[in-house]
């Protein structure tokens, strides 16, 4: 039952620059940060992308470094507010490449704002953000993948809410804890029509945002990992590449902590 | 995902999962270590596989085995624990299992994994190094059984997993399971050729509509063992075609 045009487990080397060889990825909220460490993974492993953001400068020097690096991307501003402009990004997909073989949503914000102070409008961007965002790129890409005969989506959830908790973020927090539900029931809609949904819960990773923080708190956060250093946004690429490849045909609904163990002790170390 | 000039440890080698493992992990360019109590399958008759037909449970064999693998490489990169056995019909309800059956099943599927992963581990700490133990989705809900040593043995494998993880991080040994479903093995198969309903039956309560194949276990384990890996650690990966989503 491995959907056509993915290549059924075994029978190809594990890994590879090949993996996603004549695939087409739609990759949201590319243009920076995680997004983009994934973007340029699949490009390595072969596949076609579509970049979304909202930021188009920065969406167009992603699929400049894309292609420096003999890829093949273009970018579509979408906003995940819009669905509308998400929609018209899998059109842009179908138009450019033929289809969509594998979304990452990945598109997502985390403002910090206690509970005391947070306004109905703070709830509600995060929430239509990241969380019905999640719905429109999933509904949007659902048809295309269907009629393909399969297809692969990766969401890009978080610890936090899954599993821990963060000051200031229990917004976010919901969301992510909503994705991961989200997705449960998702993968039973999807799995007669051969897609499979699955999602990557990522620790304390390298990006430009986690920058900001500075090295004295960067090091103290190294310090509570197990493998004592950050995550590379090339990591979470790597844990995507899995999923949305044929080695993972038979995995669904489930979600992999990439975290270098920061979840594992029973207290903050 | 390149395995070229690393060595490996894969118990359980003489069959189902394990032998897919091993075997794919020699095809991606690793030399292994074979542990299996069954006689080798012709199979893993190739240079790059060294295998030692004796019982996990045997601490002393055992210990031995690891040292004599690192020593013929000059070092050990990973451990696969995927010995393990499922004595349906002896091991049930705890209320009705034989004391003895107990022992075996934990000594087995859970002790014997302890004591390769005890013996490799400071082998490991010169250059960082992974191990995956294959544990079940049992070990996280209940098995379809009762089959309660069984279940309580992968559980322990799952914490122990997670120990592993925890204590061994700063070392750069990383340790995760792969939770499988239902997967036609050796270990299943007279299962299902006794009772064909039984086997249409999980086809039917898997949302991918298929039985898993020990290739799907060995492309998750594979994947975690991998350097595509390198930030993930006591995880627990369920390869199961989506069946614990799903209310039986």
């Amino acid at each position: 039952m491995t959907p056509p045009g993915v290549t059924p487990p075994g029978q190809t080397p594990p890994g590879g620059p090949a993996l996603l060889d004549g695939k087409t990825a739609l990759i949201t909220g590319a243009t920076r940060g995680i997004g983009r460490g994934i973007a340029e993974v699949f490009a390595a492993a072969g596949a076609s992308l579509v970049l979304t953001g909202r930021d188009s400068a920065a969406g167009q020097q992603a699929v400049r470094a894309v292609e420096a690096a003999g890829g093949k991307a273009l970018f579509t501003a979408a906003d995940m507010l819009d669905q509308a402009s998400v929609q018209a990004a899998v059109a842009t997909a179908e138009e450019r490449f033929g289809g969509v073989d594998i979304l990452v949503q990945n598109a997502g914000m985390y403002p910090e704002v206690p509970i005391e102070q947070m306004t109905a409008a703070d709830w509600d961007l995060v929430h239509s953000t990241n969380l019905r965002g999640t719905f429109f790129a999933v509904q949007a890409c659902l048809p295309v993948m269907r009629a393909r005969g399969g297809g692969r989506m990766v969401l890009i959830s978080s610890i936090t809410g899954v599993r821990t908790g963060f000051p200031g973020l229990a917004h976010y927090g919901a969301t992510k804890a909503g994705m991961n539900g989200f997705m449960r029931s998702a993968a039973l809609e999807l799995a007669p029509y051969g897609i499979t949904i699955n999602a990557i819960e990522p620790g304390s990773i390298r990006t430009e945002g986690l920058a900001g923080l500075g090295a004295t708190a960067i090091a103290a956060m190294e310090e509570c990992i197990p493998l004592r250093r950050l995550g590379e946004p090339a990591e979470i690429g790597a844990a995507a590449l899995f999923l949305a490849s044929g080695l993972a045909s038979y995995i669904t609904g489930q979600s992999i902590v990439v975290d270098g163990g920061q979840t594992l002790p029973e207290i903050k170390q | 995902m390149t395995f070229h000039g690393r060595n490996a440890i894969v118990t359980g080698a003489g069959g189902g999962m394990g032998l897919c493992i091993a075997a794919d992990l020699i095809a991606a360019g690793s030399t292994v270590t074979a542990l299996d109590v069954k006689p080798r399958p012709a199979q893993l008759d190739q240079p790059a596989c060294r295998y030692e037909q004796l019982d996990v449970t045997d601490r002393d064999a055992v210990q031995d085995t690891v040292r004599r693998a690192h020593q013929r490489h000059g070092r050990l990169d990973y451990v696969v624990n995927a010995a393990g056995v499922g004595w349906f019909g002896r091991d049930r309800s705890l209320v009705d299992t034989e004391p003895g059956v107990w022992d075996r099943v934990l000594d087995i599927n859970l002790t014997a994994a302890m004591q390769v992963s005890r013996c490799s581990i400071p082998l490991m700490r010169e250059g960082g190094g992974a191990l995956v133990h294959i544990a079940s989705v049992a070990g996280l809900r209940n098995s379809d059984g009762p089959m309660d040593a069984y279940q309580v043995a992968k559980a322990g494998l799952i914490s122990m997993s997670r120990a592993i993880a925890l204590s061994c991080g700063p070392d750069r040994v990383r340790s995760n399971t792969v939770c499988p479903g239902a997967i036609l093995t050796p270990m299943i198969e007279p299962l299902y050729a006794a009772d064909p309903a039984r086997r249409q039956r999980m086809e039917q309560r898997t949302p991918l509509g298929r039985l898993g194949a020990p290739d799907d276990v060995s492309a998750a384990c594979l994947f975690l063992l991998s350097d595509a890996a390198s930030f993930i650690t006591g995880v627990d990966l369920v390869v199961d075609g989506g069946w614990t989503l799903a209310l039986a």
